[in-house]
């Protein structure tokens, strides 16, 4: 069960959630407001003392979205700088995981609609791929080269610029 | 080399591609942020990848440093979805291509042009590089940059609406060389609602006499307005949001117009004020005719309340000049820090004299942590004068 902060923006109310494993979550209305699909279900008095099912993300990932929204609706409006720098803080060390966890984060962010936690889990994968070799975004990705060597060799040099690091020619137009 | 006892190879990895299994616009947004070379790279990760660039939207193109013309050609026919943006440095042997690549981008509904021409030794300095008319058929540009280069009329059969979405216009030695060009700049600026950054620093607009025209955006906060030679651009109404100003008008030098201007940009935090003109002596460069009771009356103080960051540069201790400083130290409560630059002839009063009536000036803001004055390669702080 995650822990709810005790300062969550102007609503008492705890929202239940249920994980598609079956485990039971809650979290502060205003932390819950911060998913779409959570605060149409709201809006529609679809959060009874049940839970609301959430069919497609698992309790491991449920439990970090449910932190997520909880510090995030905590520290919603009129953030001073400590505060941002903070939450900024908690965002960095919250997106160190492993490539299984952030597949299911992007998933599982995408369709609860939570914004601020999608930006942050695809900024975390383009930060991934980012200045790494085609083999080390294979292994980290788990992608299986199918290229013949051949078709491997003329895709590369079909685009051949993109492989070529910057180099100016010594004589400049 | 190793022998046949050496450790077997780390077990494969598993066989499902993480990002090609998450859903299309989530693995579009994470390519989009990449730089385009990294983005063509995934091309040789797997069949799958062969052409998955292709198609996600909003990439970014920049092409800086050395880069062939073929392949800026082949990036741009390539992508099938709307381009992100578009950032290159012109070289004079491409400039011809410069205009196919602008057809091209206007079809990929392009969202931001930052085009920046290199010099060539064989420019004549009047006429620029030209830009190409498929600019007008960018119509969803929510930013624009052009540098060194010539803008032409625009086509005259379709009516052109100015760019709606427009956040960013930056021109800057940028020539407009034919009648209406001002109106059409106007036209530009009041047809983007959502402009908040308007940079102009030597936009040379019409041919012939000087047409006035307005800049009226409500929902400025950024503004540059350089201007040696004057294109008839005027600052025509408040800027409520302006937040920093970056003004050298030295055309508008001693005319009632150049504290016109000024006093349109004066609610801002941050204002430099900079003083080009280095061939006429002007007699005065505040302003000819403006005595100290009416800079007094003009500058109320609920004007100059939110200015925090002031700097004047090259100025020449004229007594119009030393009166704005004057009733700046006065009235603006908020001020943080304030620089003046001394131009290093002509000058009206030798830098120490200005710097011992400075020091004599009156201050309202209780918040002033730096007050200096440079004059050639000597620095000199006011607040220990005081």
């Amino acid at each position: 069960m995650a822990a709810a902060t005790d300062d969550a923006g102007d609503s008492n109310e705890m929202i239940r959630v249920v994980s598609s494993d079956g485990e039971h979550f809650e979290m502060p209305e205003a932390a819950a407001n911060l998913s779409l699909v959570l605060r149409h279900m709201i809006e529609d008095d679809c959060a009874d003392a049940a839970g609301i099912p959430l069919a497609v993300v698992a309790a491991k990932p449920l439990a970090k979205i449910v932190d997520y929204c909880t510090k995030h609706a905590a520290k919603s409006s009129g953030l001073t700088i400590e505060e941002a720098e903070e939450l900024k803080r908690f965002d960095a060390e919250f997106i160190e995981v492993d490539t299984d966890m952030l597949y299911d984060l992007l998933v599982a962010a995408d369709f609860m609609g939570v914004e601020g936690l999608s930006k942050l889990a695809v900024q975390r994968t383009a930060d991934l791929i980012k200045g790494k070799t085609p083999e080390q975004n294979r292994e980290t990705f788990g992608i299986v080269n199918d290229f013949t060597p051949e078709e491997e060799e003329e895709i590369c040099k079909e685009n051949e610029w993109a492989f070529q690091i910057t180099k100016p020619p010594s004589r400049l137009c | 080399m190793s022998s046949s006892s050496s450790p077997p190879p780390p077990p494969p990895p598993p066989a499902t591609d993480i990002l090609l299994s998450l859903a299309l616009e989530v693995l579009d947004d994470i390519l989009a942020r990449l730089p385009v070379k990294e983005v063509v790279r995934t091309c040789c990760l797997s069949r799958a990848w062969a052409s998955r660039w292709e198609s996600v939207p909003g990439l970014a193109v920049r092409f800086d440093g050395w880069y062939s013309a073929a392949v800026v050609s082949s990036v741009l026919g390539r992508c099938t979805a709307p381009v992100g943006g578009f950032t290159i440095d012109v070289r004079p042997r491409l400039r011809p291509r410069a205009a196919y690549w602008l057809r091209t981008l206007a079809d990929k509904r392009v969202r931001s042009l930052a085009l920046a021409f290199d010099h060539s030794h064989g420019d004549d300095g009047v006429v620029l590089p030209g830009v190409g008319r498929a600019l007008y058929a960018c119509d969803e540009l929510s930013g624009l940059d052009l540098h060194y280069c010539e803008v032409p009329r625009p086509p005259p059969r379709q009516g052109f609406a100015g760019f709606p979405r427009l956040t960013r216009l930056a021109l800057s030695r940028v020539a407009l060389p034919f009648a209406g060009a001002g109106a059409l700049l106007e036209r530009v600026i009041a047809a983007a609602p959502n402009l908040t950054d308007l940079s102009l620093k030597n936009v040379f607009a019409g041919i012939g006499e000087v047409e006035p025209w307005a800049i009226r955006a409500p929902k400025l906060r950024l503004l540059t307005l350089w201007m040696v030679i004057d294109n008839g651009g005027r600052v025509a109404e408040e800027l409520p949001l302006l937040e920093e100003a970056d003004v050298s008008v030295d055309c508008l030098l001693g005319s009632e117009e150049f504290l016109d201007t000024i006093w349109r940009v004066l609610g801002v935090k941050t204002l430099k004020l900079y003083v080009r003109d280095r061939e006429v002596d002007r007699k005065e460069t505040l302003g000819d005719e403006i005595d100290e009771e009416i800079l007094d009356a003009e500058m109320s103080d609920d004007l100059v309340k939110t200015l925090k960051c002031v700097s004047m540069t090259h100025i020449k201790g004229f007594p119009s000049e030393m009166c704005f400083v004057k009733l700046l130290l006065s009235k603006a409560a908020s001020l943080e820090s304030l620089e003046v630059r001394f131009f290093w002839e002509n000058l009206h009063m030798s830098c120490e004299e200005a710097c011992a009536d400075f020091a004599t000036y009156e201050r309202a803001s209780s918040t002033l942590a730096k007050f200096e004055v440079e004059s050639l390669m000597e620095t000199f702080d006011i607040l220990s004068l005081f």
